[in-house]
C-alpha cells in the first residue's frame, strides 16, 4: 500500500495510463465545450417547441436505442459466467430506456400521452431515468465484479425494475398532483428540480472518484469507459441545470452528452460481454491447437451408432496421410494396426465398450504410410445419451515411438548387464526384469512381471524387506543394499541364493521406481570356502611337515652323537644299532617326502580325463600290487558290472592301489584272507567299495584314519599318508569316503562316491547340485 | 619325597626317540624304572589300569609322564586332558616333549594343564642335558603332593 501511496493520490495503474490519456483528452475536450458554453450562453434557440420537438425526439430515440442495446447485449450474453454488474447495468438500462421513452412521448408538443402533456410530466420521467442511471453507475462502481450468486436473480431484478417503471408511469400519468413540483410555468425550474440534478451530478462525481481509485489496481472490467460514461453524464446533467427554456442550446448539449455517455456504457458492456469472452475463447482455442500440434496429438471422434470416425488432420498426418486420403471409417484404423497388436487391441477395445468404464487407454503399433510402424498411445472417453447408452467415443492418438525406442534402448542396456536387473514400483510390484533375472530366479517373464518382489525373497526376510523398501522409497538414493549383511534371494524351486544388491532410484512420469542390480555371489562364496579350505590345508601341511619331518632329523642327529661316543669306546654292537636307527630315520624321511610331493601334486597336476570302465582301474591297481597280494596270499574278488567313468586314470588307480594295499596290510593272521571289490547303487548314488575280512578298525578311529600322517599302528609300515591321499583324490570329484567296521576282528569296508566322474552319464547333464548351484553361462 | 620308587612313563611313538631317552636315563641313573608306551591308547590303558595293564603290579603309578603330542590312536593332547581330568592322575606332573614348537601346540598343551613343555633338541648333547635337567628338577627338586591326603585339602 505504501508503494502505491508514494505515487500520489491521483496515481493509477500503468495498465490504465494509456487508455486514460485518450479518454482524458476526450473528456477534457467535452469539458472545454461545457466551459465555453457556460461562459457564453448559446443564443441558439430551436425556435420554440414545435421546431425543437423533432430534434428532441431524435436525441431521445437515439438514447433509447442505445439503452436498449445495452440491455440486449448484457442480457443475452452468457450471464452466468459474467459479472453481476453487467446484468445490473443491462436490466437497469432497460428501465431507463422505457422511462426515456415515456419522457419522449410526454414531451411538450407530442400528442397527448394518456393525459395532456406538460413540462412537469416529461420532467418527472426525465428525473426518474436520470436517477436510475446515476444511481446504478454508483452501485456498479461500489460493487465487486463478481457473478450473481443465483441465476434467478436477474429475472427478479428485471421484474422489480419493470414494476418500478410501471409504477412511475402510473404515478406521473395519473397522480402527478401527489408529486412535488419540478417546474412552474412562467417561473421555470423549481429549486427541487435543480437540487435533484445536482444530486445526480454528485452521484456521478462520487462514482468517478471511486472508479479512479479502483484504477490503482487492474480490474476485471472496462473501467476507463465506465469512468468516461459517468464523467460525460455529469456534464450532461450540468447542462440541464443551466437551461432556462426547454428548447435552449444547453438542452441540446445536454442531450448530446447524454447520448455520448450512453454510448460509453454500451461500449463498456459490449467489450465486457462480447469482445472479452470471444478473445478469451480465441486464445484458449489457439493455445489448445498449439498444444495439440506441439504434442503431435491426433484427435478422433467415433460415432458408435454409425461407426463413422472423424480423424483430425493431425491424426492422419501422424501416419503420413493427407487429410483427404484417409477414410473416416473404422476399418481405416483397424487395418493399420500392427498384425501382432491387432487382436489384442480390438479385444481391449471391445471389452472397454462393453464395460462401464469411461476411460480407455491402450498402446499399439500402427503402420505409417511409408511402411514403418509407429507406437501410438490411444486414449478415449465414452459419452452417453440420456438413457445411459454409449453413443460416442472421443479420444486422442499420441505418437510415443520415441518414448518406446528409449524404453527399448533401456531394456537392451539392462539386458546386456551381466547381473540380474529388475525394476519395481513403490508398491514392490515388479515391472521389468532382464533375461539374467529370469535365469537366476527360475521364473519366466510372464510368471514374474506383475508379481510382488517378495516372491524373490526367502520367507523369513519378507516382512523386514517391506519395511526397508518403505524407508528407501521415502529417501531413494543410489546405494548398496544391506552392506555388511548376508543377503539371500529365493529361487523358484525354493533354494536360497547368496546375493549382493545395488539399488538405484528411477523417477519417471509413472512415479518413483527402484532398479535393483542383483549379483549372484554363490560362485564367489564357494570359491571363498574352497580357498579357506585350502588355507587350512596349507596350515595343516606346514605344521605336519615341521613336526613329522623334524622327528627323523632328531633321531639322526642324536644317534650321530651316540655313534661318535660309541666309536670312541670301540663298542661295535652299539655302532651297528646306532647306524640302524639312523638308516631307518633316513628311509622314513625319504618316504615322507615322496608321499608329500605326491599329495601336493594331486591338486595341481591333472591329466585329461578319459572314459574308462571302473573295473579297468581296479585291474590296473591289482597288477601293481600283484607281488604283495601273492605274498600275503589274499583272495580278491571283483564285481562284474560296467560303470563308465570320466576320470584321471592314474589318480583312480592310485585310489584303488592304496585301498588294496591298506587292506592287505591290515589282514589278521588267518587262514582265508579275502578282499571283495565292487560297485553298487545306493539310493541315487553309485558307491564303490572294498571290503576285507582283516583286523578291522575300532570305530573310535574311523575319522582319524583319513588324517595326514595318522597311523593307528606304528609297527606297521607306511607313513600315514595313504588314506589321506585317497580322500583328497575322491574330494576332487566331489565325492566322499567312509569306513565301515564293526571293530577289531570284524573286517573293514571302505565305501566311496565319485559324482563328478559320473556326470557325463546323465544326458541331462544335471547331477545333484548343492543348494545354491545353478547353471551359469 | 615319599620314598616310593620313582617311575617315569614315556609316551613316544618313535622307537628311536624312545631309545635316546632310555640310553640317557640309563647312563645318568636317575630313573630306577622307565616305562615306554608306544601310543596314546596304551598310555591310557597303563594309567587307568585297563586292557593288558589291569593289575596294579603291572602298572605302578608313575612320578612323571613324558608325553609326545602326535601319537597314533589317541592324540597326545587327549591323553593329557584325560590325565588332568582324572582326580587320581591329575597330580602327576606331565612334561610335553615333542618335536613341534608350534604356538598352537604349546597353547593347547598348557590349556590342558601340562606342567611343562619342551621341544626335542636336534643336538645329542643338548638333548642329554635337557633330559638330565628334567630328571633332576621333577624327580629330585620338585615336591609332589601325597595322594592319600589329596581329598583333605580340596
Amino acid at each position: 500500500m505504501q508503494q502505491i501511496d508514494k505515487h500520489g493520490p491521483l496515481w493509477i495503474h500503468p495498465l490504465y495510463q494509456k487508455p486514460m490519456r485518450i479518454v482524458g483528452g476526450f473528456l477534457a475536450f467535452l469539458l472545454l465545450i461545457v466551459y465555453l458554453t457556460w461562459l457564453t450562453p448559446p443564443q441558439f434557440d430551436a425556435g420554440g417547441v414545435p421546431g425543437y420537438l423533432p430534434l428532441h425526439t431524435l436525441f431521445e430515440t437515439f438514447s433509447i436505442v442505445v439503452a436498449m442495446l445495452v440491455f440486449a447485449v448484457g442480457w443475452n450474453s452468457q450471464s452466468h459466467q459474467l459479472a453481476g454488474n453487467v446484468v445490473l447495468l443491462s436490466c437497469t438500462f432497460f428501465a431507463i430506456g422505457l422511462l426515456d421513452f415515456s419522457h419522449t412521448l410526454a414531451y411538450k408538443g407530442m400528442p397527448d400521452f394518456y393525459t395532456p402533456n406538460d413540462a412537469e410530466k416529461q420532467l418527472n420521467f426525465w428525473l426518474s431515468a436520470r436517477f436510475l442511471a446515476s444511481f446504478i453507475l454508483l452501485v456498479v462502481a461500489v460493487r465487486a465484479w463478481n457473478p450473481l450468486r443465483f441465476r434467478t436473480t436477474r429475472y427478479c431484478l428485471m421484474g422489480a425494475l419493470t414494476a418500478l417503471v410501471i409504477t412511475i408511469n402510473w404515478l406521473v400519468l395519473f397522480h402527478q398532483d401527489w408529486l412535488p413540483h419540478t417546474f412552474i410555468p412562467g417561473q421555470g425550474l423549481t429549486p427541487l428540480k435543480k437540487f435533484l440534478e445536482y444530486l445526480f451530478i454528485a452521484f456521478n462525481i462520487a462514482t468517478a472518484v471511486l472508479l479512479w481509485r479502483k484504477m490503482r489496481e487492474p480490474q476485471d472490467f472496462n473501467i476507463t469507459h465506465m469512468f468516461a460514461a459517468v464523467c460525460v453524464m455529469a456534464m450532461s446533467e450540468f447542462f440541464f441545470t443551466l437551461y432556462t427554456t426547454m428548447t435552449g442550446g444547453y438542452n441540446v448539449w445536454g442531450h448530446i452528452y447524454k447520448v455520448i455517455s450512453y454510448l460509453f456504457i454500451y461500449r463498456a458492456i459490449v467489450v465486457e460481454a462480447i469482445e472479452l469472452p470471444y478473445k478469451k475463447l480465441e486464445k484458449t482455442q489457439s493455445d489448445l491447437s498449439l498444444a495439440i500440434h506441439a504434442s503431435n496429438t491426433g484427435l478422433w471422434d467415433w460415432d458408435l451408432k454409425t461407426d463413422d470416425i472423424y480423424y483430425s488432420a493431425e491424426c492422419k498426418a501422424q501416419l503420413g496421410y493427407a487429410p483427404n486420403d484417409f477414410p473416416n471409417q473404422r476399418d481405416a484404423w483397424e487395418t493399420l494396426i500392427h498384425p501382432d497388436d491387432r487382436v489384442g487391441s480390438l479385444k481391449k477395445l471391445a471389452d472397454f465398450l462393453n464395460s462401464t468404464a469411461t476411460q480407455y487407454l491402450n498402446e499399439h503399433r500402427m503402420r505409417h504410410k511409408d511402411g514403418n510402424y509407429l507406437w501410438i498411445e490411444a486414449r478415449g472417453e465414452k459419452q452417453f445419451d440420456r438413457l445411459g447408452h454409449a453413443i460416442r467415443l472421443v479420444g486422442s492418438h499420441v505418437d510415443i515411438s520415441e518414448h518406446k525406442r528409449l524404453e527399448e534402448h533401456f531394456r537392451y542396456a539392462i539386458d546386456a548387464a551381466p547381473n540380474a536387473m529388475l525394476m519395481a514400483d513403490e508398491n514392490g510390484t515388479l515391472v521389468l526384469g532382464n533375461s539374467r533375472t529370469f535365469e537366476m530366479f527360475g521364473y519366466t517373464q510372464e510368471e514374474l512381471i506383475g508379481q510382488s518382489i517378495s516372491i524373490l525373497l526367502p520367507e523369513n526376510s519378507r516382512a523386514k524387506h517391506a519395511d526397508f523398501m518403505k524407508a528407501w522409497f521415502s529417501r531413494p538414493l543410489r546405494r548398496e543394499m544391506g552392506s555388511g549383511l548376508e543377503l539371500f534371494a529365493r529361487h523358484k524351486l525354493g533354494f536360497e541364493i547368496p546375493v549382493e544388491i545395488g539399488l538405484n532410484p528411477l523417477q519417471s512420469n509413472k512415479g518413483q521406481f527402484v532398479i535393483a542390480s542383483v549379483v549372484d555371489i554363490s560362485e564367489r562364496k564357494m570359491a571363498m570356502a574352497r580357498l579357506q579350505e585350502k588355507n587350512a590345508e596349507i596350515e595343516r601341511y606346514s605344521y605336519m611337515v615341521s613336526h613329522d619331518l623334524k622327528s627323523p632329523l632328531v633321531t639322526i642327529k642324536a644317534f650321530l652323537g651316540y655313534l661318535k661316543l660309541d666309536i670312541a669306546n670301540g663298542d661295535a654292537e652299539r655302532i651297528e644299532k646306532d647306524m640302524a636307527f639312523m638308516n631307518q630315520a633316513a628311509n622314513k624321511m625319504d618316504q615322507l617326502l615322496s608321499e608329500l610331493l605326491e599329495m601336493s601334486r594331486i591338486g595341481r597336476v591333472t591329466s585329461l580325463p578319459v572314459k574308462i570302465n571302473w573295473r579297468e582301474a581296479v585291474n590296473e591297481a591289482l597288477t601293481v600290487n600283484a607281488g604283495a597280494i601273492a605274498k600275503a596270499n589274499v583272495e580278491i574278488t571283483v564285481d562284474n558290472n560296467d560303470i563308465p567313468l570320466l576320470v584321471d586314470r592314474t589318480r583312480l588307480v592310485q585310489v584303488w592301489q592304496n585301498l588294496i594295499d591298506n587292506a592287505i596290510k591290515f589282514m589278521a593272521e588267518q587262514p582265508s584272507k579275502r578282499i571283495h571289490i565292487g560297485a553298487e547303487k545306493e539310493g541315487n548314488k553309485i558307491v564303490f567299495f572294498i571290503c576285507d575280512n582283516g583286523i578291522g578298525i575300532d570305530p573310535r578311529y574311523h575319522e582319524k584314519i583319513f588324517g595326514m600322517f595318522e597311523k593307528l599302528d606304528t609297527k606297521k609300515p607306511g607313513t600315514g599318508l595313504g588314506l589321506a591321499l585317497v580322500k583328497r583324490i575322491i574330494q576332487l570329484y566331489h565325492g566322499d569316503i567312509q569306513v565301515r567296521s564293526q571293530g577289531i576282528g570284524h573286517g573293514t569296508c571302505f565305501r566311496f562316491t565319485l559324482p563328478d566322474a559320473l556326470q557325463f552319464t546323465n544326458p541331462g547333464g544335471g547331477y545333484e547340485r548343492k543348494a545354491y548351484q545353478y547353471p551359469t553361462r | 619325597m615319599n620314598g616310593k620308587p620313582i617311575n617315569i612313563l614315556l609316551v613316544e611313538d618313535d622307537p628311536a626317540h624312545a631309545e635316546i631317552v632310555r640310553r640317557n636315563f640309563e647312563t645318568e641313573r636317575i630313573a630306577n624304572y622307565l616305562k615306554w608306551v608306544i601310543d596314546g591308547q596304551e598310555a591310557l590303558d597303563y594309567l587307568q589300569r585297563t586292557g593288558e595293564y589291569e593289575t596294579p603290579e603291572s602298572s605302578p603309578t608313575p612320578g612323571l609322564i613324558l608325553l609326545d603330542l602326535r601319537l597314533p590312536k589317541v592324540d597326545g593332547l587327549e591323553v593329557l586332558s584325560t590325565i588332568k581330568q582324572d582326580s587320581a592322575l591329575s597330580m602327576i606332573p606331565v612334561v610335553i616333549m615333542t618335536t613341534s614348537s608350534a604356538e598352537s601346540d604349546i597353547a593347547r598343551a598348557y590349556k590342558n594343564r601340562a606342567n611343562s613343555y619342551v621341544v626335542k633338541p636336534l643336538d645329542l648333547e643338548k638333548f642329554s642335558s635337557l633330559l638330565d635337567a628334567i630328571g633332576f628338577y621333577w624327580l629330585v627338586w620338585n615336591e609332589r603332593p601325597n595322594i592319600s591326603l589329596w581329598g583333605k585339602y580340596v
